[in-house]
């Protein structure tokens, strides 16, 4: 593992290296703007001490928020991405820094403030050139405390889209991927050190009183800063492609992405695994902060248009096609070809011998056999006991198991019957039969591209380059490259790239 | 010598139902050395407080340099009045030449006149340069007292308010910084409101000796001259 880690590490700075900017990028806008509020709050405060119950109460509350429900609070009002990402940290940053303002001012010796004013201070002079001078080294530990904070912290913002070294962690778990994970890990816990090393010897300097090296050391921060944000660079004119965190949609918005880049000349940028799926790159996507994701027409027809009954392929298409235009002016465009949908696996020598090709088969058998399933599936609503009623199966007993364990089960032979996703990794390397929902229990779930029309519109060589992926993969090419990138560790890039060469729709690997 | 820089009208002061400073007249005149006794709690330092508004009277009228305290501006009077208290309340984050610069600066000096004024007051109090570099906590007990009263004359005040400041020191350093105080009190004629517990203190150093009882300041008359 360690040693994965590493070649990882070493050998992926191209992917890494973009990350670590952005996760510096996004702490350090939320910790200097925390610093800059928490300072002016603290100070506040301590002015008016008739305040600081409600500001200090305010920010406790916020902070016992857990982190996932806060990004959650802020999608409505910030979107998804960067944005969020700073607000949420920045209001967590709040408190450490606003505390320990008020406290540093607190505690300075009254004769101290007092001799001050006794001598001729002003208000601003007293603050400025007693108070929080004295107050510095407890100010400087909080800033210590919420600058580690934030950098870890940082590490959740990919759950919404936002970038930074959660991208690598979260990418690791949606793919399997275990060492990728470690490295993103790693990478966030050095950087956390680091600056909790900076300023550990900035409290040092101010405790020995070595204020020169200090200013400069802080002038220099500010400067490197400053110029962090000005080459952020302008990101207009450029595609934004979203995807859900799952390793076959970071594969085709990287397709999506070349075949763009190949047929208009436009650049395009992709921002992988948004957690919440659907629920949150949908209104990102009204907003206008996406221009495209690939998108599942069972989850449109569920989740999105909220129709609870299952009509045939082809109306289900339409009728989704002609909602989404009419409620929220995007279109789809081109079905990719496969369909991800629940499918139920059963061992390739069973299948054999009773003949089994569909659900209905299954049934008479089923007192004879173990189904297996991930716990989910025996809880939900369409899930094992709808199937059972529906097809009249009566199974001998069922098992729950982990995802990553239903086909070594369904291989070693214990279990029989299993439940999956018709595009699953191991597919391709396990001795299973997919059967055939033959009276069309379980929702389809093909996949096309969901697209803004005002970008469209703006940019009509889109449409072009974007119907190429229409019925360009079957449920085995899916699989199989799902299994590329999750058992043999290819990157997704790579894989994607792979094979549109293979269709002859790209030259050469970007 | 008979201008009243400071002048109490019927001064009231009470915390609480204590009444601390009762119905208080008096003034100081123009370059007296006024040192103050009583015991802890009799008032002493809520009165000298008054004088640079740091604490407000509850009724009564505080006239100093001839301005009503309760309607100007405490902030440039403050300026013009030395104050070094108990304990001296040097500042921590300043070594010794920036704390007594500290008015100068505050008042917009041109540093300089600064650099010239904290090198005079450092002659004047036996301070050499190398003290001046160092930081409150790195002082002796003598040195923060002359620091503290090096920062408290640095604006050339007309007038210095001290609050016990030589209370913490042994008995020969005490005896050194009393008569430097003296030294500059006869060359400058700084008028100066002293509080002491010392009655051999007060003794020494006032041209006029007071004592504050049950809420008033009464004059000693009897003096021990020589």
């Amino acid at each position: 593992m360690i040693k994965e880690t590493a070649e990882i590490l070493f050998g992926r700075w191209d992917f890494f290296l973009p990350l670590i900017y952005e996760h510096l990028e996004i702490s350090a806008a939320a910790i200097i703007i925390a610093t800059a509020a928490g300072l002016f709050l603290g100070v506040l405060i301590s002015q008016y001490k008739i305040l600081s119950p409600y500001v200090l109460g305010a920010t406790n509350i916020i902070y016992t928020i857990p982190s996932i429900a806060l990004f959650g609070f802020l999608i409505p009002f910030t979107g998804v991405g960067n944005l969020t990402a700073v607000a949420a940290l920045t209001l967590y940053a709040l408190l450490p820094m606003i505390r320990n303002t008020y406290t540093g001012i607190a505690n300075i010796p009254p004769a101290v403030t007092e001799a001050a004013e006794g001598m001729g201070s002003g208000k601003i002079q007293l603050l400025f050139r007693i108070k929080l001078p004295l107050a510095m080294p407890v100010i400087i530990s909080g800033l210590r405390n919420m600058a580690v904070m934030t950098v870890a912290l940082a590490g959740i913002a990919s759950f919404i889209g936002a970038g930074g070294l959660g991208v690598a962690i979260y990418r690791g778990i949606t793919t399997n991927n275990a060492a990728m994970t470690l490295a993103g890990s790693v990478l966030i816990a050095l950087m956390a050190f680091t600056a909790d090393l900076l300023l550990g010897a900035a409290e040092k300097a101010i405790k020995k009183k070595k204020y020169l090296p200090l200013k400069i050391a802080s002038a220099a921060a500010v400067f490197l800063f400053a110029a962090l944000f000005f080459t952020a660079g302008d990101r207009d004119g450029v595609i934004k492609i979203a995807s859900k965190p799952m390793t076959e949609q970071f594969i085709i918005s990287e397709m999506l992405k070349m075949l763009i880049e190949e047929n208009t000349g436009l650049k395009a940028e992709i921002t992988k695994g948004i957690g919440g799926g659907t629920g949150n790159i949908h209104p990102a996507m009204l907003k206008g902060e996406f221009d495209m994701y690939p998108e599942y027409t069972g989850t449109a027809w569920k989740f999105v248009l909220k129709h609870s009954d299952n009509p045939p392929d082809e109306m289900m298409i339409k009728t989704i096609k002609e909602e989404y235009e009419d409620k929220f002016g995007f279109r789809w465009v081109s079905l990719y070809g496969f369909n991800n949908r629940f499918g139920l696996g059963v061992r390739k020598e069973l299948a054999e011998k009773y003949g089994l090709k569909t659900y209905s088969d299954l049934a008479p058998y089923s007192p004879g056999l173990v189904f297996g399933a991930e716990y989910d599936f025996f809880e939900r609503d369409d899930g094992y006991s709808a199937l059972s009623s529906y097809y009249g199966y009566n199974f001998k007993s069922t098992a729950d198991m982990d995802i990553g364990l239903k086909y070594s089960a369904v291989n070693s032979g214990k279990v029989d019957v299993i439940n999956l996703f018709t595009t699953d990794a191991m597919i391709p390397v396990s001795d299973i039969r997919i059967l055939e929902d033959d009276r069309n229990f379980f929702e389809n779930y093909h996949i096309g591209t969901v697209v803004r029309k005002d970008t469209l519109e703006k940019h009509p060589e889109l449409l072009k380059a974007l119907e190429l992926m229409d019925g360009l993969i079957s449920d085995e090419e899916m699989a199989a490259m799902n299994y590329a990138v999750e058992a043999e560790k290819k990157s997704d890039r790579e894989t994607a790239a792979e094979f549109l060469i293979s269709k002859g729709l790209l030259k050469e690997a970007p | 010598m008979s201008e009243a820089i400071v002048k109490f009208e019927n001064v009231s002061k009470s915390y609480g139902n204590r009444l601390i400073v009762k119905n208080l007249r008096f003034s100081i005149k123009k370059g007296e050395f006024v040192t103050v006794m009583g015991r802890s709690g009799s008032g002493k330092t809520t009165v000298l407080k008054m004088i640079n508004g740091l604490i407000k009277a509850d009724s009564g009228g505080i006239y100093v340099y001839g301005q009503d305290i309760s309607k100007c501006a405490l902030v440039p009077l403050r300026r013009r009045i030395g104050y070094a208290v108990q304990e001296t309340a040097l500042f921590p984050h300043m070594d010794a030449y920036r704390n007594i610069a500290y008015v100068p600066h505050i008042s917009g000096w041109k540093e300089r006149d600064v650099k010239a004024r904290v090198e005079e007051l450092a002659d004047l109090m036996n301070l050499p340069a190398s003290v001046l570099k160092r930081y409150p906590d790195e002082l002796s007990g003598g040195e923060k007292q002359r620091v503290g009263i090096a920062r408290a004359l640095a604006a050339r005040p007309d007038m210095m308010l001290m609050d016990e400041p030589f209370g913490a020191l042994d008995g020969e350093t005490r005896n050194a910084v009393q008569d430097e105080l003296l030294k500059i009190w006869r060359r400058y004629g700084t008028t100066i409101f002293f509080i002491t517990h010392d009655e051999n203190e007060a003794l020494k150093l006032g041209s006029r000796i007071m004592e504050m009882d049950k809420g008033a300041l009464k004059e000693r008359t009897e003096r021990h001259d020589g």
